[in-house]
């Protein structure tokens, strides 16, 4: 089986890819502005996270500052800031009605084998690891773009840009764990 | 008191002279009685036949529809009563009708309000209400036949029972010919500790498309076993119409009684009864709160607010003697005096409460489990409670705003700061947030009055002289506003007391609120309604 | 001598759900700021209930009195096949997983039989809102199930319970996806808060109360009973499957008392769990019922894909 012929590290990082797909899900599913910000927030903290391990498994001190600095803004000032705008716009009670839930999560579910089918042919990726985050990665842009698509709010359209650029990061710093 | 006032300012009585105008133009007569009976209302005597016009005419100002009360004057015919209400005055119109001709134009066409008040006449003194929409008995079951009045003098007080009265099962409900309306019985008995009533929903699915209520289960004959009681008698009997509004009734009753006689009560006394009055009022909102939130399967914020219930009422007990305050107010004053050593612990008691109401009320609004039931549920539009002429939270819950003690202040809310609440979302969680903010406002009020309290004597005694009089008393219950009217016959002793309690026009919103809201929404619904059943069924 | 520990096993777990129960209200009480009753209180209730003369209305017909033997028997036969302290039974030999979600499909198919049996008004609306609950939980437990039969390559819950213990420490996403899953199923299948109110009084919003509304004496018990044997089942099917540790390989007096100690000690993380779950949140419009189930649909599939994509070969 693939997974136990990883290192634990390796098993680590392909959970937390896991989880980040998930939180991508339940911002999908969240309809209140507030909870939406919070998943935002805890995708941060999940790409943070990973961040870390990776340098602290291949000893690149340099990750250490991007980690930082993803948590830093990540999931403090662009949350802070966001909640500070929702108050002020006073929006903060407003429920956004989600039209036809169960297709978007069908939808949401055909992204993500779709992305997975899209880095299959990748041959540069060679390792089975890499490519597999890397199709993560695409998966958390593509639901990013879903929640820009079928949402009406101003608030979850810049929530759905900033996930696009989460999934992308992640790419990145994922591809670290698997280069020389 | 506000009785030595002048009987109408300006500000409550223009609308009242424009209508009298409009109607003389439509060649409407009308007796001025005002400052001769029922002080500090207005009052016109018409000719039955004009009954109709005058609604009429009343809807287009846009008066408030407050209550209809008939009278036997034994022998001499009969006398009807309405109440209308615009900008805090009063007017009652009323009329003389011969025992043989008893019927007058029904008032429902103009007034949803009136549908059940003229039902619940025609009942229990066989007056005919013509053009009426909806002519079913109301509050008669089975208990007597269709034939006999039992408000009518020449009716018993102890009636004439069968031994066994007989099932109430031939009651026309509306129901529905299309096979997938499914009809769901509920009650009259319930699974918890409430009082009877039958709701019949038609549902499609979950989705409820009509329900319609039944009530008249809990009609103990309040009206008939008032006739012959002497003034204290009245007062405890009031005091037992609905037991959660006890300091309301008895207060609205004792009012009545006192502005007939035009009995002053010392300011000790009508402080007093302020304070017994807003603890009535938050016992019975923070009882609430939690209720609805147990309805939601929330039981937390239930047995938060059930203890902060429960340490308030033993407070009461403490202070007054009585949990839940009753019989603490009688004809004259009150009976209890606050002893000067329970005003600081009383002080401390209200600032508690305003603490913990503050640590707990954030949790409910930010429980987005809870306010998602909560918000957008039980939608009354403002139309719908304007048109029914809801009262208290259930009115101001919509925007339609009434509240006596700001509107038309008594003694002694004349001398304190009430902010009545409103909010104008009409949802469920709108009627939450109001009984919030009334506990907000009535413990700054307490603090008002507390303040203001001076020393002096509580109760005046009732005077020894025999009257023929009439008296009406308005009162802002917790339910909102309490219409009790009272007439004594000469001997000292009551011929007539009417109580009209505000579920009178808070049960009809329940049938208009529920529309379109699913079946397991109903218990949420109907509690934040609350409707008294004993206050209405009377 | 296997068949024998089987038997006392599944006994065991019968006489302990009743306990499982008390001590999710005990502790659900204590949340809440009450003084709770004993953790016994259950079985003061089902002798109190075995002992009354029930009351069966003059319309029922065979199914109503039959409901409550059947779910009975189902949830006994159900804790007969899931591993409690011990695994390697003959029992799960004999019927795996999917034989499990069919017991439970039975025994809600009389009851919502039942429920519509004496024409009353709750028990129809109970029984609709049931089957529309099973409709929608049954694929998302079936899709977790499938997870986890895909990733030990059998459907035998004690060979895939051993499979777990083999393979060591391995960090699946795919598994906690589907123990997501499983979990919201088993709220919704056990009727707790968010889903449903086990105690509520009010008949409009009940959905498993209202179908046992008009039993009473001994058939309310086993109906009672039953419904603790499932709650328990849930509880230990979860800790069982994620989280196998402890569980008696052999059965060796004292690795078979060690696995009872752990799979008590891993019902009572869960039995404080679940009554805090509970207490934060309110029950949930029914027509949310179909998003909350979606949602355990998805935690499910999201499993399947996260092990296709990131673990395997």
């Amino acid at each position: 089986m693939g997974l136990m012929q990883q290192t634990i590290f390796e098993q680590a990082v392909l959970f937390l890819a896991a989880l980040v797909v998930f939180t991508s899900f339940l911002m999908l599913a969240q309809r209140r502005l507030f909870p939406l910000i919070g998943l935002f927030a805890w995708q941060g903290l999940l790409l943070a996270a990973t961040t870390a391990l990776v340098a602290y498994n291949r000893d690149y001190s340099h990750l250490y500052i991007s980690a930082l600095i993803t948590l830093a803004i990540k999931t403090l000032v662009i949350p802070w800031m966001l909640r500070r705008w929702i108050i002020q716009l006073d929006v903060h009670r407003e429920v956004e009605s989600l039209l036809y839930p169960s297709y978007v999560m069908t939808a949401a579910s055909s992204l993500v084998l779709f992305s997975y089918y899209v880095v299959l042919p990748i041959e540069q990726l060679s390792a089975l690891a890499s490519r597999n985050a890397i199709a993560v990665s695409l998966a958390v842009v593509l639901l990013g773009m879903l929640l820009m698509i079928t949402r009406r709010q101003a608030v979850t359209h810049v929530i759905g840009f900033m996930s696009i650029e989460n999934g992308l990061f992640f790419a990145v710093s994922i591809r670290w764990m698997w280069t020389n | 008191m506000m009785d030595s006032r002048a009987p109408l300012s300006d500000l409550h009585s223009a609308w009242i002279t424009d209508l009298r105008q409009t109607l003389a133009a439509q060649g409407v007569e009308s007796q001025d009685l005002t400052g001769m009976t029922l002080l500090p209302a207005a009052v016109w005597q018409v000719k039955p036949d004009d009954w109709g016009l005058i609604a009429r005419e009343a809807q287009l100002v846009q008066c408030r529809w407050a209550g209809l009360w008939l009278d036997d004057l034994g022998g001499q015919g009969f006398r009807a009563n309405v109440a209308l209400v615009k900008h805090g005055g009063f007017l009652v119109v009323r009329t003389e009708l011969e025992a043989s001709t008893l019927k007058l134009a029904s008032h429902a066409r103009y007034f949803p309000a009136a549908d059940r008040v003229e039902r619940h006449a025609a009942d229990l003194y066989g007056v005919r209400f013509e053009g009426h929409p909806d002519p079913r008995r109301w509050v008669r079951h089975q208990a007597w036949p269709e034939d006999q009045y039992p408000l009518r003098k020449t009716f018993p007080a102890a009636g004439r029972p069968e031994d066994r009265t007989r099932p109430d099962s031939e009651y026309p409900f509306l129901g529905s010919a299309a096979p997938e309306v499914y009809e769901i019985p509920v009650g009259p008995v319930h699974a918890g500790i409430i009082e009877p009533g039958h709701f019949r929903f038609l549902a499609v699915g979950e989705t409820v498309l009509n329900l319609e209520e039944r009530l008249g289960y809990v009609h103990k004959g309040i009206e008939k076993i008032a006739e012959g009681r002497d003034a204290d008698g009245l007062a405890r009997l009031a005091g037992r119409v609905s037991g959660d509004s006890t300091v309301a009734h008895a207060w609205a009753a004792c009012m009545a009684m006192e502005r007939a006689y035009a009995l002053v009560i010392p300011s000790r006394g009508y402080r007093l009864r302020g304070i017994l009055a807003e603890r009535e009022r938050i016992g019975n909102h923070l009882g609430d709160i939690g209720a609805i939130c147990n309805d939601v399967g929330f039981p937390f914020a239930n047995y938060q607010l059930t203890r902060l219930r429960e340490g308030w009422l033993r407070d009461n007990a403490a202070w007054f003697g009585h949990r839940l305050l009753m019989d603490r107010i009688v004809p004259g004053g009150v009976a209890t005096d606050l002893r000067n050593e329970h005003v600081e612990p009383m002080r401390r008691r209200l600032s508690e409460l305003a603490t913990e109401l503050d640590e707990l009320r954030p949790i409910l609004d930010t429980n987005h489990s809870l306010q998602d039931r909560l918000v957008g549920a039980g939608m009354l539009s403002l139309e719908d409670a304007t048109s029914l002429g809801c009262l208290g939270y259930v009115g101001r819950g919509s925007g339609f705003d009434c509240d006596l003690r700001r509107d038309r202040p008594y003694a002694p809310y004349d001398e304190l700061e009430v902010d009545a609440a409103s909010r104008r979302e009409g949802d469920v969680a709108a009627r939450l947030n109001v009984r919030f903010d009334e506990i907000g406002a009535s413990l700054k009020v307490l603090d008002q009055l507390l303040t203001k309290l001076d020393s002096g004597p509580i109760r005046n005694p009732w005077p020894g002289e025999a009257r023929v009089s009439e008296g009406l008393g308005v009162v802002e219950g917790w339910r909102g506003e309490i219409l009790a009217y009272v007439r004594f016959d000469g001997r000292g002793l009551v011929a007539r007391y009417y109580p009209r309690d505000p579920s009178v026009f808070n049960w009809p919103a329940l049938e208009q609120l529920i529309h379109g809201n699913i079946v397991p929404d109903f218990p949420m619904c109907n509690k934040s309604v609350n409707g008294s059943y004993a206050g209405h069924d009377l | 001598m296997a068949w024998l520990i089987s038997f006392f096993e599944t006994a065991l777990f019968i006489a302990l759900a009743p306990l499982f129960c008390g001590w999710v209200k005990w502790v659900k009480c204590l949340l809440q700021n009450r003084r709770p009753p004993s953790v016994l209180q259950p079985y003061r209730d089902l002798i109190k209930l075995f002992r009354k003369r029930p009351v069966i209305a003059a319309e029922a017909s065979w199914v109503f009195e039959a409901a409550p033997y059947v779910v009975f028997v189902t949830a006994v036969f159900a804790a007969g096949i899931v591993p409690f302290a011990a695994h390697h039974l003959p029992t799960a030999k004999v019927a795996d997983l999917i034989v499990l979600v069919g017991f439970f499909a039975l025994g809600r198919f009389f009851l919502t039989l039942a429920g519509m049996d004496l024409g009353t008004a709750f028990g129809g609306m109970g029984s609709s809102r049931e089957m529309m609950i099973a409709s929608l939980a049954e694929p998302a437990m079936l899709m977790a199930v499938f997870t986890l039969a895909i990733s030990a390559s059998t459907t035998n819950l004690s060979e895939a319970i051993h499979w777990v213990l083999e393979t060591g420490l391995v960090l699946r996403p795919s598994f906690v996806f589907a123990l997501g899953g499983l979990t919201l199923v088993a709220i919704a299948e056990t009727g707790r808060i968010p889903v449903d109110n086990p105690a509520t009084h009010l008949e409009l919003t009940m959905v498993h109360e209202a179908m046992i509304l008009e039993y009473s004496g001994k058939y309310l018990a086993l109906l009672e009973w039953g419904s603790q044997i499932k709650l328990m089942l849930y509880g230990v099917l979860i800790s069982n499957i994620f989280l196998p540790w402890g569980i008696a390989e052999d059965f060796e007096i004292s690795h078979l008392g060690f696995g009872l100690a752990a799979i008590v000690a891993k019902l009572a993380v869960l039995g404080i769990a679940l009554p805090t779950g509970e207490t934060l949140v309110a029950k949930m419009r029914v027509f949310r019922y179909q998003e909350f189930l979606g949602f355990a649909y998805l935690l499910s599939l999201l499993g399947m894909l996260s092990h296709v994509i990131l673990e395997v070969n």
